[in-house]
């Protein structure tokens, strides 16, 4: 077997494993495998991806799945690979509501996301409990998203407001629909 | 024989000769093989001359002049034993070795857990069953397919459901299943049940535990509704058998149609 041959061999061998590696540990290549294994793993989704936010080390995705919502985190391992993080599942929308939201806490950031169910909305603003005042006008397929570091660890939101063109309605943070 | 490999000399013609081949050589890990060849062949010369009556030492170095000329033979060795393809021969070794322990570490666990893990139905101890019936009955979540085994009834008045799960896609992507559905019976009251599990070889085993179940009840409805996947399984517990039926069988026409659209789009 000359060289060319033997590196051949270690090379479909090396695929192979890693093939193995792969499915046994859970992680995937890309974020999106990454994302869509761990929907599966709970049997939830496949939800569509309608935005994704890349913070190097993990990525927030945020989907819509029939009448879910959802903002799954997916975490970097190892450079090269990517690994379920957490809340794959969303919450249930309430269409009744102007605008239906939740928020959580991962990777050392805060992050708040919802769905909007009145076209009027042009505007959504949310002011977190260390005073910041975030502030969202463009939203991705009628869902909005907010993430703050705060020097709390974990900081909740205050209110949220979304207004129209002449009238504004707003929700207290026990309004956040739990997933 | 005078073996060049053991040689002493260290200005000798054929220390020379082939420190002038190897040094045209770029890819260092060849060199102990190039060197023992060219001794080899080399050697083969001198015994041929010693053997026409040359003394040993001319023979010697009549043998390295007839390999010609050195620089020349390393140029030539040194496209044989190409150095991109040797390192890159190296470092593929490496990284197959490695990736080859891993793997290994990681497989070990698994596959070896058929012969160190017991099944939870085997920590049950025969003396304190009431009753024991076999259900023996499959559904599929996704690409997971979880069969309910046995039911068993002890003398704690705890109802063990024993069920199993695992992936029937290659890429094992089921994770732990806790919650069966909700467990109610012919009354329609509600129970709940703690968990245990293990894991054999890929497959997992689960005992969920009703406590204060009753012993005089007949029936023990599952009913999973989450996420747009349902199965529900309505078991006899006055059979031996449980006489069970399923989702599939019970649901309406209504549930049925939103059943298959949501297989369909989780297909």
């Amino acid at each position: 077997m000359n060289r060319f041959v033997k590196i051949i061999r270690n090379l479909i061998l090396i695929l192979f494993l890693f093939f193995i590696v792969c499915i046994v540990t859970g992680l995937r290549l890309t974020p999106e495998q990454a994302h869509k294994m761990s929907e599966r793993g709970i049997h939830y989704g496949p939800s569509v991806i309608i935005k994704s936010f890349d913070y190097g080390n993990y990525q927030q995705l945020l989907c819509k799945y029939d009448n879910w919502v959802s903002c799954d985190t997916v975490s970097r391992f190892a450079l090269i690979f990517w690994q379920p993080g957490n809340q794959p599942i969303g919450f249930k929308n309430d269409s009744s509501r102007f605008f239906c939201f939740s928020n959580n806490y991962s990777n050392d950031s805060n992050y708040l996301y919802g769905i909007i169910n009145n076209d009027a909305l042009i505007k959504i603003e949310v002011l977190t409990n260390d005073g910041q005042l975030l502030t969202q006008q463009d939203f991705y397929d009628g869902l909005f998203y907010f993430t703050w570091v705060s020097n709390v660890r974990q900081s909740g939101i205050e209110k949220i407001t979304g207004y129209t063109s002449d009238e504004m309605i707003t929700y207290n943070a026990w309004d956040a629909i739990p997933y | 024989m005078l073996s060049h490999k053991e040689s002493k000399a260290p200005c000798s013609a054929f220390d020379e000769f082939i420190t002038t081949v190897l040094s045209q050589v770029h890819f260092p890990f060849d060199h102990r093989k190039i060197h023992d060849e060219l001794a080899s062949h080399i050697d083969d010369i001198t015994d041929e001359l010693m053997d026409e009556g040359v003394s040993e030492e001319e023979a010697s170095v009549a043998a390295v002049q007839r390999m010609g000329n050195a620089e020349e033979i390393g140029k030539e060795l040194n496209k044989i034993h190409n150095p991109v393809l040797g390192w890159i021969w190296i470092y593929s070794s490496l990284c197959l070795f490695i990736t080859a322990v891993f793997a290994f570490c990681l497989l070990i666990v698994p596959l070896t857990s058929p012969f160190t893990v017991k099944k939870p139905i085997n920590e049950i101890n025969p003396n304190d069953i009431l009753y024991h019936i076999s259900v023996d009955k499959t559904c599929h979540i996704d690409t997971m397919v979880l069969t309910i085994t046995d039911i068993i009834y002890d003398t704690d008045h705890t109802l063990h459901i024993f069920y199993k799960t695992y992936s029937s896609s290659l890429l094992i992507d089921s994770w732990n299943f806790p919650y069966l559905g909700t467990l109610t019976d012919e009354h329609k009251t509600e129970y709940y049940c703690s968990e245990l599990s293990q894991t054999r070889a890929f497959i997992k085993y689960y005992d969920c535990r009703i406590r204060d179940f009753p012993e005089t009840s007949t029936l023990l409805t599952i009913t999973y509704d989450r996420f747009n996947r349902y199965y529900e399984f309505n078991i006899d517990l006055n059979s031996d058998t449980g006489q069970q039926s399923t989702a599939y069988g019970t649901m309406s026409a209504q549930r049925a149609q939103r059943m298959e659209n949501s297989n369909e789009s989780i297909r």
